[in-house]
């Protein structure tokens, strides 16, 4: 990892606002400043145009320089010698960094590099939300975001989000099935809200309580009690725009909203404090998901239980994951569906019929693809866990008597290919193993640029399990993520022709963190 | 079918008694005029009870009603309260196995009563009738069916369209317009009635749609007509107010009617677009800075909208509950009766743009089930002379229609139309390409494959109808061509066979029989798999079962195709009918000597040969069919006893033929293809309600005796066909018995009820397990399939060829070319 004198020397900063801030603490070589200014203020559309062809490191947003303390670019630019980090936003106040969903604030410092990976900024969010939305993105894929006080002045001209980039943001971000739950609630909230809260009498349009007999046309309302009618507006206008970059986000994202559920759950308690209105009534009138935060399920051949060939091993696995997770099994060649439950396989109390929904991170203990084909299409990681193997024992059993295509290391090859060619990481017994496996995965075309690039170990693609305290594998079911070559990646594509030099070359984004 | 539980034809003492509900808020001259049409209405005064609801008018309204219709028993209701509140007031005050409700601005036809009544009384199923209603003159349309959108309006396609003869067939519906409908009175009651928190509009939707929830049919009957003069109530009331109404109540339907997961989905982008929608309409600028914020009502409509909503939600959260709860059917079940449920409405650009934007975002058109585009194509065909293979394939198209698009093409011509479907000739190359690439589901019969290569590699969804198993046709049809190209005739449509078994993503077969036979060639193809058998999947899903079946409508005799028509053939003549072609897997030789002996005791027997020659030229003439004429010329049997007709009957006629018959006759050699074979000839003459001898040994032969539908003999057994045709034409009573339990037994093979297995797969179409793998984008997934042998590669390279310069019939007349020529190279 760099130093933090090494940090400040390395990178090279585009600072983007209305005006250069006075000063900033950082060596002023390597900062470029462009106005992005429109009639005074800050323009998504000129931000964006800024950065298309950009080479700096990071970029730092600033909408409020007058309230920036002299060394905030010094400062915030620190907080990147953690290779986790790819957006800090200046808040105001005292205290220690704190990791956020997003955070708005007087400036926003953010890795070029990590923003281009995930598809840069959206012109959905160009008039509020932008770097918001980014630190949204870089959140699921997998960066950290952080909100760094003690940098800026005065907080009182802080733009806050307003309600309809609220709800935009939600659309743009969340994976469908929490926002189908969350949304209907905040909309119904939001329009009746104010309404109610200034006595809106909303029946005037109502045969039934007001039965008419007028033709006027209009009807006064409290201009302040329309805010929630507006903003819903407001937020439908942004639909159009969402649509496309609601695709592109979901296909981008490493980590379920499950991963970053506590920041989320921060941002949807604050827009609920912006709303107000009769939550817990919506709430509760909208089917809700609940169950633990974290679920994996084991793919294996056979009943567990029977205690043969791989089942042993599989009921150790579960019993190290229960510590930290929900476990469930499938047994393909059984076609049985089991609960890990005070430490024993059980019929899973709902039949375990949705199994192709419930989990957020799968572990293979064989080459089961073929077996559980949704897996191919689902955006769940995949764990291969090849510490058991060889498996031909497995293979035969499973796919004897039901089909006569091929010989069995036909079958084999290619079912392992297969597997392996969607598998977002893999373990494996020991250091030979890993090296075949490495072999492996290059004929598979796996050690690609964007793989090396992320940790040029590979060690976030194939790794050694240590069998005793299972650590690598609880780790990663802990926070499961896709490979970086399995979901959709933007800016990757040659970056030395952004960066140029050797020491640029230095530059490129590092290794994270396991 | 059932019996009539009420014969409605009946003398008036057998009639139920009917109860009619109007509304009336002011609205006393339209009311006394409504009233005074029921005088010319087909039923008796005395079981037609006429009750009007005031909802408190305050306009003297009641009293000018009683004064001017005596007849009708009017009742105060107190208050207004809408016209839900007040028809269920009304209800109430009802004597009536049936309700029925109209508009106060409409009338009755005189048929209105009786023809409702009698779709309700004929089946218990129908829980609503949902009567025709056309404007006041009856010119043009104002409601023949309900559609609904996803945002919960409720729309009528049709209204304002002309009546021009369009609508004449019962149909299931979503929802009757509340202008003119009835239910019986008991299950009205029983159902809670009209909600009341809709005061009016939607109530009629949300009642038909909780009806099809529970399971009952909301039934189209188009006999049983009103005229409605539209609106004269809301036009005294500001459009503002019906807009109100209606953005509100459709809130209301959705929240309690849709399932968890489609009202998941739809719920919150149906909210905004209430908001966008009154804001498009009526936009207008708020001043941040006054107070006051003169707002148009129109604007206001689905922000108020939503606050009623609010209001109602603890009832409605019990309401939804309980409704879930006792749900019969799911909404995928229901979803085809919303008809075209992604319809804006509002053709203003912002609300447009918003409105597209939610349905992508939130995958509505998928979620709310746009009917798919179903290509059906056959290899032969489509003329008023349609063999087996285009009947099944018209009936297909016949049957997906009523719930999607479709397409049915031949790949040999066409000389058919149809109303419900569109009818395409697809011989050339980009008719082929062109409607391939129009629709989701392509279900074909043949050699599609060979002519649209293209479709392997594609993502449509694939429906093999594998129910003739060619391949085995092969080994007797391709006999006279020697081994040599016997066996290359054999092995190429086995070709043919594996690769759409290789590439389907469901296949059709014809019975249970021919189903085990299939899964052993899927087993050698590599198809049956996890991904096809493994959880959440199965091998029924993947190879269905779907017998041939029977027209739905039972045979109507516009002339004798027989009887008269056919010189030697007296009137009273007994007739014994083989009822099809003439091809080598079929023993008409036997059953020549058999009518031969039978004509030395019996001078009234004949038998008759309908069809010598195969409408598709295609198909080689047959040495079988030579060699039987030539058996019955040499016998002396010909135009004397035998008749054989040497072209074919068409389609449409062959009911003139059937039902001039005594017995319907199929006599085989044992053979490996009469083993799998589906004989649809024998349909035919259960359609025909014919006694049937034929020979054991396929799937219906088999049952013949035991089922009582006629009698099974052994192949090639001379006396034992002669003893069973003697014994059902001669021996007294033995035919009507089994004519009797042939018309029960041919209910099952009615095309409705065959054709279950695949319209169910185009109601929720989803790749096959393994397929859906191989087509997994982006994912480097290296996909196994089984390696084609070099020699079908080859020939999908020559397929290609003749494709580019010829087209489709190129590719099928080389095809066939080919099988011909391995055949006459023997000879």
């Amino acid at each position: 990892m760099a130093g933090v004198d090494d940090i400040e020397l390395l990178q090279s900063v585009l600072i983007l606002g209305v005006e250069r801030p006075a000063t900033t603490g950082f060596a002023e070589d390597r900062v470029v400043f462009t106005s992005v200014a429109v009639k005074g203020e800050v323009s998504g559309l000129e931000i964006r145009r800024a950065l298309e062809f950009s080479q700096a490191d990071l970029i730092a947003i600033v909408r409020s320089p007058q309230d920036l303390d002299p060394r905030w670019l010094r400062d915030a630019v620190r907080r990147f010698a953690d290779p986790r980090v790819a957006a800090v936003t200046l808040v105001a106040g005292d205290g220690s960094d704190r990791r956020v969903l997003l955070a708005e604030g007087a400036a926003t410092v953010m890795s070029l590099a990590a923003l281009r990976e995930v598809g840069g900024l959206w012109w959905t969010f160009d008039d509020g939300g932008l770097e918001q939305d980014a630190q949204w993105r870089l959140n699921a894929r997998g960066w950290d975001v952080l909100a760094v006080s003690g940098l800026v002045r005065d907080a009182s001209r802080t733009r806050r989000l307003g309600l309809a980039v609220r709800l935009a943001l939600l659309v743009n971000n969340l994976e469908a099935a929490n926002l189908e739950r969350v949304l209907p609630a905040m909309v119904v909230a939001a329009v009746t809200a104010p309404l109610r809260e200034h006595d809106v009498p909303t029946r005037v349009l109502d045969l039934q309580r007001s039965p008419g007999g007028d033709d006027v046309g209009t009807v006064a309302v409290p201009t302040v009690a329309l805010s929630g009618v507006e903003a819903v507006n407001g937020f439908a206008a942004l639909l159009p725009r969402a649509r496309d970059s609601r695709a592109v986000t979901q296909e981008t994202r490493r980590l379920s909203d499950r991963m970053i559920a506590p920041l989320i759950h921060e941002f949807i308690e604050e827009t609920w404090a912006s709303i107000g209105g009769a939550r817990s009534l919506l709430e509760d009138a909208f089917p809700e998901s609940s169950g633990p935060p974290n679920r994996v399920l084991l793919a294996t051949a056979a009943d567990p239980r029977d205690g043969q060939g791989i089942g042993t091993w599989v009921t150790t696995v579960a019993r190290r994951l229960a510590d930290d997770a929900h476990v469930r099994c499938v047994a393909v060649r059984d076609n049985l569906v089991l609960e890990l439950r005070a430490g024993d396989w059980r019929e899973p109390v709902d039949g375990g019929d949705d199994v192709a929904c419930w989990p957020d991170a799968i572990v293979f203990e064989g080459v089961y693809l073929r077996s559980l084909p949704w897996t191919a299409a689902a955006g769940v990681p995949i764990l291969v866990d090849c510490t058991h193997w060889p498996y031909e024992e497995d293979l035969a059993n499973e796919y004897s008597g039901l089909t006569m295509m091929v010989d069995d290391h036909g079958v084999h090859a290619h079912l392992l290919n297969e597997t392996l060619s969607r598998a977002d990481f893999t373990l494996v017994a020991d250091t030979a193993g890993r090296d075949r496996m490495l072999g492996l995965m290059a004929g598979l075309k796996r050690l690609n640029a964007l793989v090396y690039d992320e940790d040029h170990s590979l060690h976030n693609l194939v790794d050694v399990l240590d069998l005793t305290t299972l650590d690598q594998l609880v780790s990663w079911c802990r926070t499961p993520r896709r490979a970086v070559d399995l979901v959709r990646s933007f800016g990757r594509s040659a970056p030395e022709e952004h960066l140029g030099s050797g020491l640029a070359r230095a530059l490129r984004p590092r290794g994270r963190k396991r | 079918m059932s019996e009539p539980m009420i014969d409605v034809a009946g003398t008036a003492a057998d009639l139920p008694l009917v109860s009619v509900v109007l509304v009336n808020f002011r609205g006393a001259g339209d009311t006394i005029a409504c009233l005074r049409h029921f005088d010319e209405v087909d039923w008796p005064e005395d079981r037609l009870q006429l009750i009007v609801v005031d909802n408190d008018s305050g306009d003297g309204s009641d009293e000018a009603i009683r004064a001017a219709a005596p007849r009708a028993e009017v009742y105060q209701s107190g208050s207004n309260l809408g016209f839900a509140g007040g028809c269920n007031f009304g209800v109430a005050q009802a004597r009536g196995e049936y309700v029925g409700f109209i508009n106060n601005d409409a009338r009755p036809h005189p048929q209105w009563v009786r023809a409702a009544v009698r779709a309700m009384s004929q089946d218990p199923g129908v829980g609503c009738v949902a009567s025709k209603v056309l404007d006041w003159e009856g010119r043009s349309v104002d409601y023949v069916d309900g559609s609904l959108t996803w945002y919960g309006m409720g729309y009528k396609r049709e209204a304002e369209w002309p009546d021009n003869g369009s609508y004449e067939a019962p149909k299931n519906v979503l929802f009757g317009t509340g202008a003119a409908m009835f239910v019986p009175t008991a299950l009205f009651r029983e159902v809670g009635g009209f909600d009341e928190r809709y005061f009016m509009f939607y109530e009629d939707v949300d009642l038909g749609w909780r009806l099809n929830i529970l399971g009952y049919d909301v039934r189209y009957v188009p006999d049983s007509i009103a005229y409605h003069r539209h609106h004269v109530t809301m036009k005294k009331f500001g459009n503002f107010r019906e807009t109100y109404l209606l953005e509100r109540n459709a809130l209301l339907s959705m929240y309690k009617n849709l399932g968890d997961d489609l009202l998941a989905a739809s719920f919150g982008a149906a909210l905004t677009l209430a908001v966008r929608r009154s804001l498009s309409r009526a936009p207008f600028d708020g001043d941040a800075g006054a107070d006051l914020t003169s707002v148009p009502k129109m604007a206001l409509t689905g922000p108020y909208a939503i606050d009623y909503f609010l209001e109602q939600l603890p009832g409605l959260v019990d309401s939804r509950a309980e409704l879930q709860r006792l749900r019969k059917r799911t909404d995928r079940e229901i979803l085809p009766l919303f008809r075209e449920a992604i319809e804006p409405a509002y053709p203003i650009p912002a609300y447009l743009e918003t409105h597209d934007a939610l349905v992508d975002i939130f995958d509505l058109a998928a979620r709310f089930h746009e009917p798919s585009k179903v290509l059906v194509v056959t290899g032969e065909p489509l003329s008023d002379r349609m063999a087996g293979p285009a009947i099944r394939a018209w009936e297909m198209a016949a049957a997906l229609s009523g719930a999607h698009q479709v397409h049915l093409a031949s790949m040999f011509g066409v000389s058919s139309s149809s109303d419900a479907f569109k009818v395409v000739s697809v011989a050339g190359q980009d008719a082929l390409r062109r409607e391939t690439e129009w629709a989701d589901i392509v279900i074909f019969q043949g050699f599609l494959l060979e002519a649209a290569p293209w479709l392997i590699e594609s993502e449509k969804l694939i429906v093999a109808d594998i129910y003739d198993p060619m391949h085995l046709e092969q080994l007797e049809q391709a006999r006279d061509r020697g081994e040599k190209k016997r066996h290359e005739a054999v092995s190429d449509v086995t070709d043919v066979l594996n690769r759409q078994i290789a590439r389907a993503d469901v296949m059709l077969c014809a019975s249970e029989k021919q189903r085990q036979f299939w899964l052993g060639e899927l087993a050698s193809q590599g198809r049956i798999n996890m991904g096809t058998s493994g959880p959440g999947r199965s091998l029924e899903e993947l190879l269905r079962v779907v017998p041939f079946g029977l027209e739905d409508s039972a045979p109507v005799q516009r002339s004798h195709g027989i009887r008269g028509t056919i010189p030697g053939v007296g009137a009273s003549d007994r007739i014994i009918l083989w009822g099809g072609g003439v091809y080598n897997w079929f023993d008409p030789l036997t059953l020549i000597r058999a009518v031969g002996r039978l004509a030395e005791r019996h001078d009234d027997v004949r038998l008759v040969f309908m069809g010598m020659k195969h409408p598709n030229p295609g198909v080689p003439d047959q040495r079988i069919a030579w060699e039987a004429r030539e058996l019955s010329d040499r016998l002396g049997l010909t135009d004397r006893v035998v008749f054989f007709n040497s072209g074919w009957v068409p389609y449409r006629d062959r009911a003139n033929f059937l039902l001039d018959a005594d017995v319907g006759v199929s006599t085989h050699f044992e053979h490996v293809e009469t083993a799998y074979s589906f004989r649809t000839r024998i349909l035919d003459y259960l359609w025909a309600g014919l006694p049937i001898v034929a020979t054991t040994g396929d799937s219906f032969g088999n049952i013949l005796t035991a089922e009582g539908l006629g009698v099974g003999v052994p192949p090639e057994d001379v006396a034992a066909l002669e003893q069973a045709l003697e014994e059902t034409l001669y021996s007294p009573g033995v035919a009507d018995g089994m004519r009797e339990r042939v018309r029960e037994y041919a209910e099952e093979f009615r095309w409705a009820n065959v054709l279950r297995p695949l319209l169910e797969f185009c109601d929720n179409p989803r790749p096959a397990g393994d397929i859906e793998l191989r087509h997994h984008p982006d994912r480097n997934l290296v996909v196994h399939r089984s390696r084609l042998p070099l020699s079908v590669r080859r020939d999908l390279g020559l397929v290609v060829e003749y494709f580019q310069s010829g087209g489709v019939r190129l590719v099928y007349k080389r095809a066939m070319n080919r099988l011909q020529r391995l055949r006459s190279e023997k000879q």
